[in-house]
């Protein structure tokens, strides 16, 4: 009778959701990191088209808080136990980068 | 002679001002922002297949004197009408709320008021115009106001792409990076071409506007030249994000980012410009959809349609779009993310796809029904060549969606 808890290879399924598990978590902090980044370089392009007055400071604003909710997403997953020191600290200074981002645009805005 | 060119210019002006809207602005920019000019064929072979579609719609309509609805209702039997009918009132509702959620973020955008507070005054005022205007006044009042989207053929003019490069991402390739996000994005950009609500209006339309086997000609350059012009626009969309976003390395995690698209091309009028394109589209879409939703109940359902008739004449068809831009405006009040929101309502429309291409097939192949217009050897291949693809987008949306999506 065929065993279905395994795979055709072998491997048993809990140790096959473990290295998915696994692998979710380096990828969660990848995407993380790849968002904060992400988000730095809209404030940035935020930042310039504010000075350049491309922008409307109320639309400025909008980005800042969103950046914030941004900030405080990967406060939570620095914190969380599930990463790894090293995870920890690229997520840590992607978070770094992107404040000192809004910090420029806030002392451009109104 | 003049009321046939009067007629194709304003089917090609719908179809310029009314092909971008939530679902293929927010595709394109994601596509551009994290595969360049690599998605552009998804773009492409989305407005193509839109074409065909549309022909194939209005070619049934006018020989026929009946809608794609009618037709799939009387030639298949209720029992398998009521799938294509709860699929697309399900999909249809969904994009309809984001439509709603468009204007809403655009509105918040241009005066920091919270768009949730702005999804019911945008859904009555919706629900006002239905209520005391026609059909021509729906469809070409808008698309009229929509030819605003002109701005980013005018945006990626100004950023001067390479156009050998745009060029050579037609032709579609494999993913150099991110396989699943890559085929996501493409099923995305799909489902906001290709709306079966798109359809299922333009076959209404051709009914309400009385067209005969006369506009037959009318209908396929419309369908053609339309399509062409609005798929180039969601083109252009791609390349400026392409342009704009991908060298910065922005991908678009929320609606607010993409208003900066057009700022480095255009500066401050290229915000302004988004902002009303933003709004101005998505409303026109959100009275396409309500109607069409009302078309195609009242259609299936047998009850008096049309939005020339006064509403109490038709009551049930008028009641109808009442309620559902009710009911799509309560998850954007309540706050829902709209790009999450865009991007699972454009997956589910591309799997939504087969209970309503496949039958065409046979519609358009039965001459009890189109008699001397049945489907040649080239409308056949393309109908079938999209039956085919709309089943494999169904197996994979599913998949994709939570590989690829964000």
């Amino acid at each position: 009778m065929a065993i279905p808890s395994r795979s055709r290879r072998g491997a048993p399924v809990p140790l096959i959701a473990l290295a998915a598990l696994a692998a979710c978590g380096g990828g969660g902090a990848k995407q993380q990191v790849e968002s904060l980044d992400s988000w730095r370089a809209t404030i940035d392009l935020a930042t310039e088209a504010q000075l350049r007055g491309w922008v409307t400071p109320r639309y400025a604003h909008q980005l800042r808080d969103k950046a914030r909710t941004a900030l405080a997403d990967a406060a939570k997953s620095a914190n969380s136990s599930d990463l790894s020191a090293a995870a920890r600290d690229s997520v840590t200074d992607a978070a770094r980068s992107l404040e000192a981002a809004v910090a420029s645009l806030e002392r451009v805005g109104p | 002679m003049s009321r046939k060119i009067a007629e194709v210019a304003l089917g090609v002006v719908t179809g310029i001002g009314g092909f971008l809207e939530v679902g293929s602005l927010a595709t394109a920019v994601q596509g551009g922002a994290e595969f360049g000019f690599q998605l552009g064929w998804a773009v492409l072979l989305g407005s193509a297949s839109l074409m065909v579609l549309m022909e194939a719609s209005g070619r049934l309509a006018a020989v026929s004197d009946r809608t794609l609805i009618d037709q799939l209702r009387e030639r298949f039997g209720i029992r398998f009408f009521l799938l294509p009918l709860v699929v697309g009132f399900v999909v249809s509702l969904l994009v309809l709320a984001s439509e709603i959620g468009g204007v809403s973020l655009a509105l918040q955008m241009a005066t920091g008021v919270r768009f949730q507070l702005w999804a019911l005054p945008i859904a009555f005022l919706a629900w006002l115009l239905l209520w005391r205007g026609t059909f021509s006044l729906v469809e070409n009042g808008t698309a009229i106001l929509g030819l605003v989207s002109v701005v980013f053929l005018v945006g990626a003019a100004a950023l001067h792409p390479r156009w050998t490069s745009v060029g050579a991402g037609l032709i579609p390739s494999r993913a150099t990076h991110e396989v699943a996000r890559y085929w996501y994005l493409a099923i995305s950009i799909l489902g906001a071409s290709i709306s079966p609500y798109l359809y299922a209006f333009y076959s209404s339309g051709a009914i309400e506007d009385g067209w005969t086997t006369e506009d037959l000609g009318v209908n396929r350059i419309t369908a053609v030249l339309g399509n062409l012009f609005g798929g180039g626009l969601a083109l252009m969309t791609l390349v400026v994000a392409a342009m704009v976003f991908l060298p910065r390395h922005i991908h678009v995690d929320a609606y607010e980012q993409t208003a900066l698209v057009l700022t480095p091309a255009l500066s401050h009028p290229g915000f302004v410009f988004f902002l009303a394109t933003l709004a101005i589209t998505c409303f026109g879409t959100t009275l396409e959809i309500a109607l069409a939703i009302a078309y195609m109940l009242a259609q299936g359902l047998g009850w008096p349609w049309s939005e020339n008739m006064r509403p109490a004449a038709d009551s049930r068809f008028s009641f109808t779009y009442t309620v559902v831009l009710l009911v799509a405006a309560i998850p954007i009040a309540l706050g829902v993310n709209v790009l999450g929101l865009t991007n699972i309502s454009m997956v589910l429309t591309a799997a939504s796809l087969p209970v309503t291409v496949v039958p065409m097939v046979v519609l358009m192949n039965d001459r009890d029904v189109m008699g001397k217009s049945v489907n040649g050897f080239v409308g056949n291949v393309a109908l079938v060549a999209l039956a085919v693809m709309s089943c494999v987008i169904l197996l994979a949306a599913i998949p994709l969606q939570l590989l690829g999506g964000s």
